[in-house]
């Protein structure tokens, strides 16, 4: 065997016919780029989302090292660093923490490091540089503005703080500074080596902490992968150990939590996979619809001239070949395109997602592998759809591609017999021309019933969030009034208080319906609890720390006292607490010490009832620590003074998780306000709600929002409408990147159907001339074609909604008791309101193919030899 | 009386040094119930005249009369109506629709028309041209006999003015056109039907009642003809 040298004439014949199919061109270019966009958008929506939620912890954690070794000597960095596994590091000392005002607001770390260093810390000056020499500084626009300093290179800072048992204030001049970032936990301060160096000379390194003085080594590997073993690689070449705390060459390290592969369980991972294959799938089956239509639809018209290259010698493979440069040429164009839009559009859709689903900011990435992972997916798919076409191709015989019309090969089927005498009316003539080649409209409809599936799916999804399912459990009353802390879910203790001055301002608004403050007790208070019921009770959070903290704490014994969460509630709170066992502390005797044990609900509204720590009736005496010490040396807590009152559990009662302290982890007793002050004699508000008159929702809604913003900028609030809007932003979320998909779903489903009407009435340009010399005028023939895109438009609406129900009724159903603000009814809405359009479509495309057709005259057209 | 009858048609094509004259001056008529045959060498015309005859195509000047009525004067709309109730096309490859079986085919013109199909009519053309078997049959199954047998039937069907044949057996080997001769002849007998067909095949053309000569778009002279 030899190589026959025909490349050349391969591609000749090729880029001929590529030529001569500009119609064919143009659409299959249309469906590569769409293709494409899909397939980009999909990658930089994952992609950018992983990479966002990444920069977002590393931003959290203040650096991007993957990871590195603390508190080690000068000499330990330089013998580390030159690991040959090592990328890149930075290494940096830090001088001190200075803590008297104004830094008692915010941490500032006084630091000696490398501009690497800065790097991985995001803390580089943005306008200026580094400082180098003794008297340089340079820091970010947050402790700037600490200091009362402008942001002008130059400026003179002065600082003060201490190092051991002395206190330095010295003056610098400032050379370089960068905007902190938002989410850092600490602002860093850099100052010269000399300088740092020179504090240090005589600071006895290890005396008072080891933070000070001791250097810290931050590394890049060449990827993030298995960063703790590289680490331990590193540590052991030069004879150090990080397993053995008690070993002399015990080396101090740490791994940055950001990087996927250490943080993300592997169940996520699995479905972030899941998902992008499921995409990738859903993305290739779409494109390959149209593409293989496309090239079907091509073969099909041009069989005569393959049939032509067949008589004067041209191999299967070579056929095969011409069809497949032609897709790749198509390819050539059109995937760049598509590339580009969808960056484009991936970047709205993680722009949307993040900012509706998070605070944060997205972080869209320009990695390379959304370009090659997308190209790549849609060349095969390009591929694919063209190597049956080429298939066809090449198995058509000389003699029949010459004798070929369309709608031969099904009817061999019924042994070119068709039955019946009422085939000659005009919508007969449709029926039978859109069942002439049943593949090319299986091809079309399954295309259409794909995007007004997809369509329908996504609006009856959406259309199922239930708004009053989220509301109750979200808002209780009209508005909640707490501190801009409590909101976040840390309320940490008095300081985070609601401000009487709110509460007063709010009330004297004078359309409060009803309102009432809920107590909580910021101290020690414990109760008596059993080990196996407190483990009962723990189990869930499903937090195996906290168990096995437990069991830390009281190795041995089976019952003892433990912290609790305790509540005062006023009359209008506790009205929102729901009764599941026993009697509402109102109907009980004060005198019997009434008090109510919280369960716990789940996202559906119910109560935990596998959580419950006492039964009622049961006797609970409370241990109150009013004041402590912290010994130091044994590391305990010491009473001073305390007090006990014991009380009957009268009630289990589900409290709403958003009147709680809005985090886990302690069970939880409530008390009626009376009691609660009596007993705990503390005051702490740490919750303020209120229903005002419906109609004056309106005024209130300005009030809390200026008072919030202007006069007390700590504080904050939750209300109905405030709820209702960020609930519609995150169902709009889903309409406006499921929109933007099943617009380009769409714009492929009917391209596939103007391509597949349009070829049609070309290729019957001949058929269609007899049909008007033997008398069709030019009414019927029109009429003719319009049902025949009005029937493709018809068996894809038929499916749609069978295909649409079925998803309905499956998918959409089982969606309910995942999801627990989803309230599933039966929607194809959405198919019948996308029904105007696609009919407009349907009649209007087949009009245009034929006006176009119609401009040649009928002789003109006889004369066509198909 | 003259069922068919033009005046003074010219068809020019191109324009300058390209310009042909495609029909130079075409006047002739014939007679109810009469087969005449077209005769002319390729490039000669006739396919040009036998379009004008049908209104498939407008003559630069002149006119032509079908059943009395200048049919140039119609619409394109209206022309097409006329067409389908005054002229039977039968064609050198058969253009019969893929989709319909032999049936559908033949009743096509009346159905497009909307009218009732006359069905002993029907029966009778569809026995003469020996196509009651085939009746469910669709073209692509059929020898192109049958299948010009079927066109004949088509035009038969609509009881048209005037049959227009282009070349019908053209396609066909020697002894089938034969057939199909015979049958166009005992159909024009049978039903009185007026036949106007051309060709390039003197032997075909001796079957006909009459003969018209053409030749560069001219009228050269007949046999048995009525040239005025």
């Amino acid at each position: 065997m030899y190589t026959v040298r025909n490349q050349k004439v391969v591609r000749r014949l090729s880029y001929r016919s590529f030529l001569a199919n500009r119609m064919r061109n143009l659409v299959a270019i249309l469906a590569i780029i769409l293709t494409t966009i899909l397939f980009t958008t999909l990658f930089t929506v994952v992609i950018s989302f992983n990479y966002t939620s990444q920069q977002q912890t590393m931003r959290m954690v203040g650096g991007y090292a993957h990871g590195g070794f603390k508190y080690i000597t000068m000499e330990q960095v330089e013998q580390l660093a030159n690991h040959s596994s090592i990328d890149s590091y930075g290494y940096s000392t830090l001088l001190a923490i200075p803590e008297d005002a104004p830094f008692n607001k915010r941490q500032v770390e006084l630091r000696y490091g490398t501009k690497k260093a800065a790097k991985m810390y995001f803390c580089e000056p943005t306008t200026g540089r580094m400082p180098e020499k003794v008297e340089e500084i340079a820091m970010d626009t947050t402790v700037l503005s600490l200091l009362g300093i402008p942001c002008k290179l130059g400026e003179k800072v002065t600082l003060s703080y201490q190092l051991g048992d002395k206190t330095y204030e010295d003056s610098f001049t400032l050379v370089g500074f960068w905007d902190c970032d938002s989410v850092a936990q600490a602002s860093e301060v850099w100052l010269a080596k000399d300088y740092v160096l020179e504090k240090l000379n005589g600071y006895e390194i290890g005396k008072y902490s080891n933070l000070y003085g001791t250097w810290n080594l931050d590394i890049l590997f060449s990827n993030s992968n298995n960063i703790e073993q590289k680490l331990r690689k590193v540590a052991e070449d030069s004879g150090y150990t990080i397993d053995d705390e008690n070993a002399d060459n015990y080396l101090s390290y740490g791994v940055n939590w950001a990087y996927t592969s250490t943080h993300y369980e592997n169940g996520e991972k699995t479905k972030l996979i899941l998902g992008l294959v499921i995409g990738i799938v859903f993305i290739a089956f779409a494109g390959y619809l149209i593409i293989y239509n496309i090239f079907g639809i091509s073969v099909m018209n041009d069989l005569h001239f393959y049939g032509l290259l067949k008589t004067i010698g041209t191999t299967k493979r070579q056929i095969k070949r011409i069809i497949r440069y032609q897709g790749i040429l198509l390819s050539v164009i059109g995937i760049p395109i598509g590339l580009l839009l969808g960056f484009l559009l991936g970047g709205v859709f993680v722009k949307i997602i993040v900012e509706s689903i998070s605070s944060n900011t997205a972080s869209i990435t320009f990695n390379a592998w959304i370009f090659i992972g997308a190209a790549v997916f849609a060349l095969i798919t390009v591929l694919l759809s063209c190597s049956k076409p080429g298939r066809l191709a090449a198995k058509v015989s000389p003699i029949e591609a010459v004798r070929y019309t369309e709608g031969n090969k099904g009817n061999r089927l019924n042994k070119g017999i068709k039955k019946g005498r009422r085939g000659a009316r005009i919508y007969r003539m449709a029926l039978g021309n859109v069942g002439r080649s049943k593949g090319k409209t299986t091809l079309v409809i399954l295309s259409m019933t794909l995007s007004i599936v997809l369509f329908n799916t996504l609006y009856s999804f959406t259309q199922s969030f239930s708004m009053d399912q989220f509301l109750s459990k979200f808002t209780i009353s009209d508005y909640m009034l707490g501190s801009a802390n409590y909101f976040q879910s840390s309320y940490r203790g008095n300081e985070d208080n609601v401000s009487e001055t709110f509460i007063e301002a709010a009330e004297a608004q004078g359309i409060t319906e009803q309102s009432g403050r809920v107590y909580t007790y910021n101290g020690i208070v414990e109760a008596p609890v059993t080990k196996e019921r407190l483990k009962a009770y723990m189990m869930q959070w499903e937090a195996n720390n906290m168990l096995e903290s437990i069991d830390a704490a009281y190795p041995d014994q089976e019952e003892f006292t433990y912290g609790i969460n305790l509540f005062g509630l006023d009359a209008y709170p506790l009205s929102k607490l729901q009764l599941i066992e026993g009697k509402k502390p109102t109907e009980v005797d004060k005198k019997e010490h009434p008090i109510i044990q919280i369960v716990s609900t789940n996202d559906y509204g119910q109560p935990n009832t596998d959580s419950m720590l006492y039964d009622i009736g049961d006797k609970v005496k409370l241990h109150y620590v009013d004041e402590f010490a912290w010994d130091e040396e044994l590391d305990e807590m010491e009473e001073l003074e305390s007090h006990d009152v014991e009380y009957i559990v009268v009630a289990t009662m589900m409290m709403p998780n958003v009147m709680s302290t809005r985090s886990f982890g302690y069970p939880q007793f409530a008390l009626l306000t009376d009691a609660y002050l009596e007993d705990t004699k503390q005051e702490d508000t740490m919750l303020y709600m209120m229903d005002v008159t419906d109609d004056q929702l309106g005024k209130m809604d300005q009030f809390v929002k200026d008072y919030t913003k202007r006069i007390e900028s700590s504080m904050d609030y939750e209300s109905r409408k405030l709820m209702e809007e960020e609930f519609s932003g995150f169902k709009n979320m889903f309409l406006l990147v499921g929109g933007g998909i099943t617009i380009v779903i769409a714009l492929i489903g009917i391209l596939n159907f103007i391509n597949t009407i349009v070829t049609s009435i070309q290729a019957r340009k001949h058929e269609f001339a007899v049909l008007q010399s033997i008398g069709m005028t030019g009414k019927q023939l029109k009429k003719m074609v319009i049902m025949e895109g009005l029937l493709y438009i018809l068996i894809a609406v038929i499916s749609a909604i069978l295909v649409g129900s079925i998803i309905n009724i499956s998918i959409l159903r089982s969606l309910e008791s995942l999801l627990w603000f989803y309230d599933y009814s039966y929607n194809i809405t959405a198919i019948l309101m996308s029904m105007p359009v696609l009919l407009f479509v349907g009649a209007g495309i087949p009009i245009l193919a034929y006006r176009k057709l119609a401009v040649n005259s009928l002789v003109e057209r006889m004369r066509t030899v198909e | 009386m003259d069922i068919l009858r033009t005046e003074n048609l010219y068809k020019y094509y191109g324009k300058g040094e390209n310009e042909v004259h495609a029909l130079d001056g075409v006047t002739f008529s014939v007679k109810k119930g009469s087969f005449t045959a077209v005769v002319g060498t390729s490039g000669s015309g006739k396919s040009t005249l036998l379009h004008m005859l049908g209104g498939l195509d407008r003559p630069t000047s002149g006119e032509v009369f079908v059943d009395g009525k200048s049919i140039f004067s119609l619409k394109e709309e209206e022309l097409t109506i006329f067409r389908r109730r005054k002229i039977g096309f039968i064609f050198q490859n058969y253009n019969l629709v893929p989709i319909l079986n032999v049936y559908e085919n033949i009743v096509l013109p009346i159905e497009l028309d909307g009218n009732k199909v006359d069905e002993s009519y029907v029966q009778e053309i569809l026995t003469i041209l020996g196509l009651e078997k085939k009746l469910n049959n669709l073209p692509n199954n059929l020898s192109g006999g049958q299948q010009q047998r079927v066109a004949i039937a088509r035009a038969l069907a609509s009881k048209p003015a005037i049959i227009l044949a282009d070349e019908p057996t053209g396609n066909l080997d020697s002894k089938t056109s034969m057939d199909v001769m015979g049958l166009l002849k005992v159909t024009s007998e049978k039903f009185k039907q007026t036949i106007v067909m051309i060709t390039h095949n003197e032997e075909i053309a001796q079957m006909a009642d009459q003969i018209i000569r053409i030749e560069d778009g001219k009228i050269v002279g007949g046999e048995r003809a009525c040239i005025q």
